[in-house]
């Protein structure tokens, strides 16, 4: 919902990303500041934004194919581990640079994707999740028992770190760079897809498919493509965490790891990109809480014993999020536009 | 008169303080306690800070020197790992790392050589972390070469070359180096057949059918390092099938956790359990002595238990290697790099870790050791038992 007083006179301004003034203003200081970032954050802020931009572009991937096109993708993190193992094959074997890899890497994992978004046109619900389970459990499989020479096998594969102008990225700080810049391209251009034609065909096969065929969209197509783009985006985010770990093992990228990413997206708000966001960083964030607070909290009652703080605090991070989804299961993002919604509203009754 | 004496109690003061000066240095914990070793962290945690107590008290305040331990915990995962280290570092500038397994190895290996920091590892080495110049520092060898001095034995009891079969998981690539290892192991050694691998879940519900087909080949031994539920569906196996075959267990998921876990004391009465460290076993064994101490003076609350071994045997280890680089480079100028220096020129009795380690060497080739011993504990009437020592861990080709 716009202010008050601001109405959309042509298509382009009632589509756009940013619709006011102020909008866009903050929006560029929070760009320059993410930018600067390495000038005033700590160590533990940098790792923490790094990780978060790592995640959304996955999260945001799985908002695409799950969240926009309502295909549930229960592999998200197996399609990490294709673009990361991509990149880390393609980075020691062939030394390309990583502005060359990671699009690659994008599509190797996009191809994966592809493969169960097929199997989405014939399939839906449960077993459409059992399905995308089939895509995890596949991935370990696959990288075991291919020759050791070609994926490492069960020693993982070490990757060459990127490297930029001669510089080589192993800092935190050219770390974060790398992260947070490839994160602005990729939400950007999830923004842009929402928008667009397919994103409205997304929405449209998620909403009432057989409404959608009647209306001339190819159905399977859609779905197909939903998977595809959601899987590059996991891609990309295995090429970073590739960089970031320079050392690939299959037994990173696991269905625990989707099942959280599944909850972020939920957490954020199902079908929407900068739920995606709110959900990556509220996640992570509880997460770091609960890891850095509990040294602190041990230092000051060091009778509770260690096990016992670390234990219960991370049933508190569970209580937390089942908190958050049985007040709001439409997640955060929905309540926030409710909100919203409600002050542009007032005086008058808003839900 | 007056001005001398206060310049001698002047001078007395600078030398009081002077001797007492003392450097503070921070070692980094990761430690498991919400993950799945959530289990053994509590003893493991609980070794490496009495160690740390005593060390500190006894041999640091002697060496001008004090080490803290803050911990982390990681959950066993990479991604926690890669998180946390960063601002650790930042925080406490740390001299030593306290490592879990896998995921902290895999998040941290590439970095660490740049970070100056060593970890130190209570577990077993690995074959793909078998490389020279790793700062990711085992104090044990692999599974391969304990499981592997444990057929060694079993075959001198034997007579006869020991038929065996191993139990355990492609879930993490750790397990999958058990096999790997033990594959490398047994075709260079006429004295051992490995008659099958059994690749199954971490918690398996059943494994009747597998064990079927080792009893009908005759093993004569199955290796059970991964899981105390693979060890307890072994078991179960075993007893449907009427078959009385041993099982060999490692400290991770040892004879005490397994018996547990079946809800009997002495249900695995004639299993084996082995390490290349001193075990759990009832007795006086100078690693016994030290627990005990432990436990009366530095507030050691953690059972008399293989994991609290292992806590106090990785810190006990890294410390001599630090006591080292004290003497090497001055109580006021140890870094992680001068202790990882130490690494290869060090060589530790069985004395120096109070018998929890036989002679730990480290070589250029491996950053844990390949050489050296096993303890072999076995149960029986419900109490572990001593069954060898100094079982020589054999010579494996990598893998």
């Amino acid at each position: 919902m716009d202010p008050a007083g601001r109405f959309a006179t042509s298509y382009d301004q009632d589509s756009a990303l940013v619709r006011t003034r102020a909008q866009a203003v903050t929006l560029v200081l929070f760009l320059i500041l993410l930018m600067l970032g390495p000038l005033f954050l700590n160590a533990k802020l940098m790792s923490y934004v790094t990780l978060v931009c790592i995640t959304t572009i996955a999260v945001v991937g799985l908002q695409i194919t799950t969240g926009m096109a309502g295909q549930v993708n229960l592999g998200q993190a197996s399609m990490i581990g294709v673009g990361g193992y991509a990149t880390a094959f393609l980075s020691t074997t062939y030394s390309l640079p990583f502005y060359v890899v990671m699009p690659i890497a994008g599509l190797a994992a996009a191809a994966y994707g592809a493969l169960f978004g097929v199997s989405a046109a014939r399939v839906k619900g449960f077993y459409l999740a059992l399905t995308t389970i089939a895509a995890q459990m596949i991935f370990p499989f696959v990288i075991l028992n291919l020759p050791s020479s070609w994926l490492g096998g069960p020693n993982g594969l070490r990757v060459i770190p990127a490297e930029i102008f001669g510089h080589r990225m192993i800092s935190d700080t050219s770390l974060y760079l790398l992260c947070v810049t490839t994160c602005i391209v990729m939400v950007y251009g999830a923004f842009g897809l929402a928008r667009s034609r397919y994103g409205r065909a997304f929405e449209a096969v998620r909403d009432d498919e057989l409404a959608a065929g009647m209306t001339g969209l190819n159905v399977v197509w859609l779905k197909t493509l939903s998977f595809l783009i959601g899987a590059f985006f996991a891609g990309i985010a295995g090429s970073l965490t590739a960089y970031q770990l320079r050392f690939v093992s299959y037994d990173q990228f696991t269905l625990f790891s989707s099942i959280w990413l599944l909850a972020m997206v939920v957490i954020g708000g199902i079908g929407s990109i900068t739920g995606a966001i709110v959900g990556a960083v509220l996640v992570i964030g509880l997460q770091d809480l609960v890891t850095m607070s509990a040294p602190t909290m041990l230092s000051l009652a060091p009778s509770l014993g260690s096990s016992f703080v670390f234990a219960s605090i991370n049933v508190l991070l569970g209580a937390a999020i089942a908190v958050v989804l049985i007040f709001e299961p439409r997640g955060l993002m929905y309540r926030w536009s409710a909100l919203k919604a409600m002050y542009r509203r007032w005086p008058f009754a808003a839900r | 008169m007056r001005s001398y004496k206060a310049l001698l109690a002047g001078v007395a003061m600078f030398a009081t303080t002077s001797a007492f000066a003392e450097t503070d240095y921070t070692a980094v914990g990761f430690v498991d306690f919400s993950g799945p070793f959530a289990n053994i962290y509590p003893d493991i945690q609980g070794g490496r800070e009495a160690v740390l107590a005593w060390w500190n008290k006894e041999v640091g305040a002697g060496l001008g020197v004090k080490i803290s331990l803050p911990i982390y915990d990681i959950r066993y995962d990479p991604a926690q790992a890669a998180s946390v280290w960063p601002s650790a570092k930042a925080e406490h500038n740390p001299i030593i790392l306290y490592g879990v397994g896998g995921p902290d190895a895999a998040a941290l290996q590439e970095r660490l050589p740049d970070d100056k920091v060593p970890m130190f590892m209570s577990g077993n080495g690995y074959g793909y972390s078998w490389k020279p110049g790793s700062w990711v520092i085992g104090t044990r060898p692999t599974f391969a070469h304990e499981l592997g001095a444990f057929l060694d034995w079993y075959e001198t009891q034997l007579k006869r070359p020991v038929r065996f079969a191993l139990v355990t998981s492609d879930a993490s690539p750790g397990f999958v180096d058990i096999a790997r290892g033990l594959e490398s192991f047994a075709k260079d050694n006429p004295k051992v057949e490995l008659i099958e691998v059994i690749y199954t879940q971490m918690q398996p519900a059943d494994l009747t059918l597998e064990v079927r087909r080792v009893v009908n080949a005759k093993a004569d031994i199955i290796l059970t390092p991964g899981s105390v539920a693979q060890i307890v569906a072994v078991k179960r196996a075993l007893e449907s099938l009427g078959a009385e075959i041993p099982v060999v267990t490692e400290v991770h998921a040892g004879l005490t956790a397994a018996s547990g876990a079946l809800g009997d004391p002495n249900a695995l009465n004639g299993d084996y359990e082995v390490c290349a460290c001193a075990l759990a076993v009832e007795g006086e064994t100078p690693a016994r002595a030290f627990y005990d101490k432990l436990a009366a003076e530095y507030g050691l609350k953690s059972q008399w238990s293989s994991n609290t071994i292992l806590g106090m045997g990785v810190t006990l280890a890294s410390l001599r290697l630090l006591e080292k680089a004290i003497a090497e480079t001055g109580a006021d100028k140890v870094t992680g790099e001068s202790i990882r220096n130490m690494l290869e020129s060090t060589e530790l009795d069985p004395d120096q870790t109070f018998g929890i380690y036989p002679t730990l060497k480290w070589s250029a080739e491996a950053p844990f050791p390949v050489t050296g011993a096993a303890t072999i504990s076995v149960m029986k009437d419900g109490k572990i038992t001593l069954a060898a020592e100094g079982s020589p861990l054999p010579a494996i080709t990598k893998w």
